[in-house]
């Protein structure tokens, strides 16, 4: 969460708070630093969600607790997402990097046939778009970093919220979050319709992506589900010990004997999965 | 999850050196590996229903090979979101809409079609994070519990030779960087 609250800190109006924090993040994250943002923006998911592990036993004390820590989630996300819709702008005013202002050359040459200096050409055999871009050229110049931390904390407060939202809408409204997120991320006007679902299905049809795509998915989210019966298990046994003082059934003892017995004797689905967050 | 994060930051970081720039794939299968060695190390440590446990194990080891199984696992993810737009970069081609956008000189409108770029290819990956989560639940509905462990192991290594599979062409650092 906090990477997202600083960022909606930073651009909410009350930039001198953050003022230093973000500076050192323009300065650390140039272009040459790309995986590095992305790393910040995926893992700000993470992070939403570690911070249910210290907001949840805070909140909940009994199991009527549980509908109450919902709601309060639910409430920090929307004020969390509230500036961004009311502040954010929809996009930086120089492009954030020399990949990005390429494209933007390629297509407003494409647009009314201006060539523009030529820096460095693109290999127009191995691209499916590339009979339209034969006429252009890359203008390549300086990338103002500004620009690009506002791209990067942008995807980081969406990230947060996301985080924060996974916990409520966990298994059940996975995939359709999901695609929503896809769908909103690109900020699409209903103009660009007919563009993203050829990106979408240029991306799909991409042999290599389809690969990489379908395994960090598959790897990611199976560890997601997976984690996530492990931690609603411990819960159970946690909320069994609290209230029916169980002596037996405690996970400071040996955990893999804890686990295997628990392994053993199923419990109801439904109940883990509300448990787990 | 602390040590999650932390992992991602960190490969995240190590991905931009100059060294490790081009070697995701190299990166994402050798992180793979690890992940696997301590899933491995986890799945051997517990009894399933087939067989007795291999590992002997207490408290500290397993959460020991669950912190750094997942500190390597999403070491992968910022990974993945990049070398996936590595691929995919060119696909911001636009239509009538984008262009008409774009006309309007260096406007901010201009930006939209990078985000269309960037995003796609994210968009899809988280897409399918949410959907492999969704299948392993719904198998978890249907699979003794006994086999969750094996389960996940086994995704790692599919996943892991699904990374073989890949070829990789860096299309954005090819204009990034002029190389």
């Amino acid at each position: 969460m906090v990477p997202g609250i600083r960022a909606v800190a930073y651009h909410s109006g009350a930039r001198a708070l953050a003022r230093s924090l973000a500076l050192a993040l323009v300065l650390t994250l140039s272009q040459y630093h790309s995986t590095t943002a992305t790393a910040i923006s995926a893992l700000s998911i993470n992070l939403g969600a570690a911070s249910a592990f210290i907001l949840g036993p805070a909140l909940v004390n009994q199991p009527g607790d549980m509908s109450m820590y919902m709601y309060v989630t639910a409430a920090i996300s929307f004020l969390v997402a509230l500036p961004i819709f009311a502040f954010f702008p929809a996009a930086p005013p120089t492009p954030p990097s020399v990949a990005a202002q390429s494209i933007l050359a390629a297509e407003g040459a494409r647009q009314d046939a201006s060539i523009l200096s030529i820096n460095a050409t693109f290999d127009h055999e191995d691209l499916p778009f590339a009979k339209r871009r034969q006429d252009s050229s890359f203008d390549i110049g300086l990338a103002i970093t500004e620009a690009n931390a506002q791209r990067m904390s942008s995807a980081t407060s969406i990230g947060a919220i996301k985080g924060a939202s996974n916990a409520l809408f966990e298994s059940g409204g996975a995939s359709t979050l999901g695609i929503a997120s896809a769908v909103l991320d690109n900020d699409v006007p209903p103009l660009a319709f007919d563009s993203l679902r050829q990106e979408l299905w240029y991306c799909m049809t991409h042999p290599s992506f389809a690969c990489l795509a379908l395994s960090g998915g598959f790897v990611l989210g199976v560890y997601n589900g997976w984690a996530g019966s492990y931690v609603s298990q411990a819960r159970t046994h946690a909320c069994a010990h609290e209230h029916n003082r169980i002596d037996s059934c405690v996970i400071d003892r040996s955990v893999g004997s804890t686990l295997s017995s628990s392994l053993r004797t199923r419990r109801p689905r439904s109940v883990g999965s509300a448990l787990r967050h | 999850m602390i040590s999650s994060t932390a992992g991602g930051l960190l490969f995240g970081f190590l991905g931009d050196m100059k060294p490790l720039r081009r070697q995701f794939k190299l990166m994402l299968f050798v992180l793979l590996l690890m992940t696997l060695v301590f899933f491995g190390w986890f799945w051997l440590s517990l009894p399933s229903s087939y067989m007795e446990e291999v590992l002997p194990s207490n408290y500290s080891s397993l959460l020991i090979a669950v912190s750094l199984g997942s500190f390597f696992l999403f070491g992968c993810s910022p990974l993945y979101y990049e070398l996936g737009i590595e691929l995919t970069f060119p696909a911001s081609g636009g239509t009538s809409g984008m262009s008409r956008r774009s006309k309007r000189a260096s406007g901010p409108s201009l930006t939209h079609s990078l985000t269309h770029s960037v995003l796609v290819a994210g968009g899809i990956i988280t897409t399918l994070n949410n959907l492999g989560c969704l299948v392993y639940l719904v198998i978890a509905l249907f699979v003794p519990e006994t086999l969750l462990n094996t389960l996940m192991v086994l995704t790692t290594i599919i996943c892991c030779l699904m990374i073989l599979l890949i070829v990789e062409r860096y299309n954005r650092a090819i204009v990034e960087h002029n190389l």
